[in-house]
């Protein structure tokens, strides 16, 4: 059964379930993707997915056609995850970095992938950044929200932001740059 | 080998074609979720017509108080129609309700009574105030019944509710008492499955809610079932409703083709008429097909846009050497949407 976008939200306005399935079916593995890079484990993904996915299908009617519609649902489980993310941790104690520490150690941000490296192990090292650096990583790299928006979201100053991504990031050309020195040595 | 600006590009780049499924279960939480709010909201619906029923009843015994009459006795299907007897029939079509709520589902018709009636036996003795009433209800032994009712036993209860109803009755004559019933009947609608599309040899669960003595056209009698389908099919079910009334439903389960690939996970290019390229196999409808194929140091070796086209083993006229490679697909299936498959393979020389 093929149907469009738009047929698929009026459908799941109507909260007719075949097109609800329809729906998930389509956009779940995108939206896991985003799950999983916000959060600790597997587990923790699929209850943010799946609180998601009822926050999208409650809320459904409130989409107005204003950017993508998986833009708009990736925003939905990113808030999601976020819920997750502050229920965790009840009180977030910022370290303020002065920039200028981390300014010289970051000139060469450069990095080469050698070869194949698989999701798994890519989730891996996102999944075991402290959970404010993964919020503020994936938020800023990959989804491309600015700084004064992670801040609005985040509940901290747009400077704080940028030193735990810039600390995220270092943590995690570490780790890239120590695979390929062990996969050398062999 | 890639080179990237920055660490944020490369974890972007790896991520953006990443679509892994999640577990089944995620979606039947979801399914449960979602449909639950029906039954509480229509639960809303109910206990507020009952509170209306009541508030009616209260109001017009109150009104009628100062009459006086005596009651004859009837059978108690038709309860009780005196000369002064009060008897408001509430009928609702419940359909309105679960239409609204709940379109996902077959609805059933369905017959909804909320009848409160009210009769005054003997008001002389009473006061004709409410609070009065109250008051010397113990002494009096003033029976104030309420029966809502939701389970889908409705025969039994009914039954039960009658002798109930048939003994108040009869104490109501011999001691002349002011009374007042609410009585209210809520039969559950019957729920069958919608009618479905699925792709070929899938297993699909099929249910009834609400009904009993279900038996399903292939001799199941669950009320939800799991059946491989491999091909179009009608399911009959036969229940009995809420109602006690025997009845049947269809489903109309359709089978389309689905796309299904199959990526082999080693060639041998050595010209012998086996095997010797590597390509996939494709079941069903399929667009936009193309295929990748990397060298272990992710250089690109080949590329395909057409599924009968596939890799020889050879790059700028040489045999490439034994060992592991790695394709990239991508196509679309027949639900229009975009697939990425990636893997490895090998070359055996």
């Amino acid at each position: 059964m093929y149907a469009s976008e738009k047929e698929i939200i009026a459908g799941c306005i109507k909260k007719d379930m075949n097109y609800m399935e329809l729906l998930y079916k389509q956009y779940a593995p995108k939206l896991f993707n985003c799950a999983l890079r916000y959060t600790k484990k597997e587990e923790d993904a699929e209850d943010v997915l799946q609180d998601a996915f009822i926050q999208i299908f409650e809320h459904m009617e409130q989409y107005s056609g204003k950017g993508t519609f998986l833009g708009w649902m990736t925003t939905i489980v990113i808030n999601q995850a976020f819920m997750l993310y502050r229920k965790n941790i009840k009180q977030i104690k910022y370290q303020l970095v002065d920039y200028e520490e981390y300014k010289d150690s970051l000139k060469d941000q450069s990095v080469v992938q050698h070869d194949f490296l698989s999701h798994q192990l890519l989730l891996q090292m996102i999944q075991n950044l402290p959970d404010g650096y993964r919020m503020v990583f994936n938020m800023h790299e990959i989804e491309g929200y600015s700084y004064d928006e992670i801040a609005k979201v985040l509940e901290c100053t747009p400077t704080t932001c940028r030193t735990q991504l810039f600390r995220a990031k270092k943590i995690l050309q570490e780790k890239i740059t120590k695979l390929y020195n062990k996969q050398d040595k062999h | 080998m890639k080179q990237y600006k920055d660490i944020g590009e490369l974890f972007k780049d790896n991520f953006k074609d990443y679509a892994p499924e999640p577990s089944s279960h995620v979606w039947k939480n979801i399914r449960k979720k979602v449909s639950k709010p029906v039954f509480s909201m229509r639960k809303y619906v109910f206990y507020g017509s009952a509170m209306i029923g009541i508030i009616t009843a209260i109001t017009l015994s109150v009104l009628f108080l100062g009459k006086d009459n005596t009651p004859k006795q009837q059978q108690v299907e038709k309860i009780i129609t005196t000369n002064n007897n009060v008897e408001i029939v509430v009928d609702e079509t419940i359909q309105e309700h679960t239409k609204a709520i709940s379109p996902t589902e077959k609805v059933l018709p369905v017959e909804k009574k909320v009848e409160t009636r009210v009769f005054d036996n003997k008001a002389s003795s009473s006061s004709p105030s409410a609070k009065d009433e109250e008051s010397i209800k113990p002494k009096e032994q003033m029976e104030v019944k309420v029966e809502v009712k939701q389970e889908p036993q409705i025969a039994n209860q009914k039954q039960a509710v009658i002798t109930k109803l048939n003994k108040t009755e009869q104490q109501t004559v011999s001691q002349k008492q002011t009374e007042i019933f609410v009585e209210k009947e809520i039969v559950k609608p019957v729920f069958v499955s919608r009618d479905t599309i699925v792709c070929e040899n899938s297993n699909i669960s099929l249910y009834v809610k609400n009904a009993r003595n279900v038996i399903w056209s292939n001799g199941q009698t669950a009320a939800e079932i799991n059946v491989d389908v491999d091909q179009s099919k009608i399911f009959t079910v036969q229940y009995t409703d809420g109602n006690g009334k025997d009845s049947s439903a269809q489903i109309f389960v359709r089978v389309v083709p689905c796309t299904q690939i199959t990526v082999p996970t080693a060639f041998t290019p050595n010209n012998d008429g086996i095997n010797d390229e590597f390509k996939v196999f494709v079941s069903g409808h399929m667009s936009e097909f193309e295929m990748v194929i990397y060298s272990n140091n992710n250089k690109q070796l080949f590329q395909s846009t057409h599924v009968e086209r596939g890799w020889n083993g050879m790059f700028k006229g040489e045999l490439q050497p034994q060992g592991l490679y790695l394709y990239r697909i991508r196509y679309k299936d027949n639900f229009n949407q975009l697939i990425e498959k990636k893997g490895e393979f090998l070359l055996i020389q």
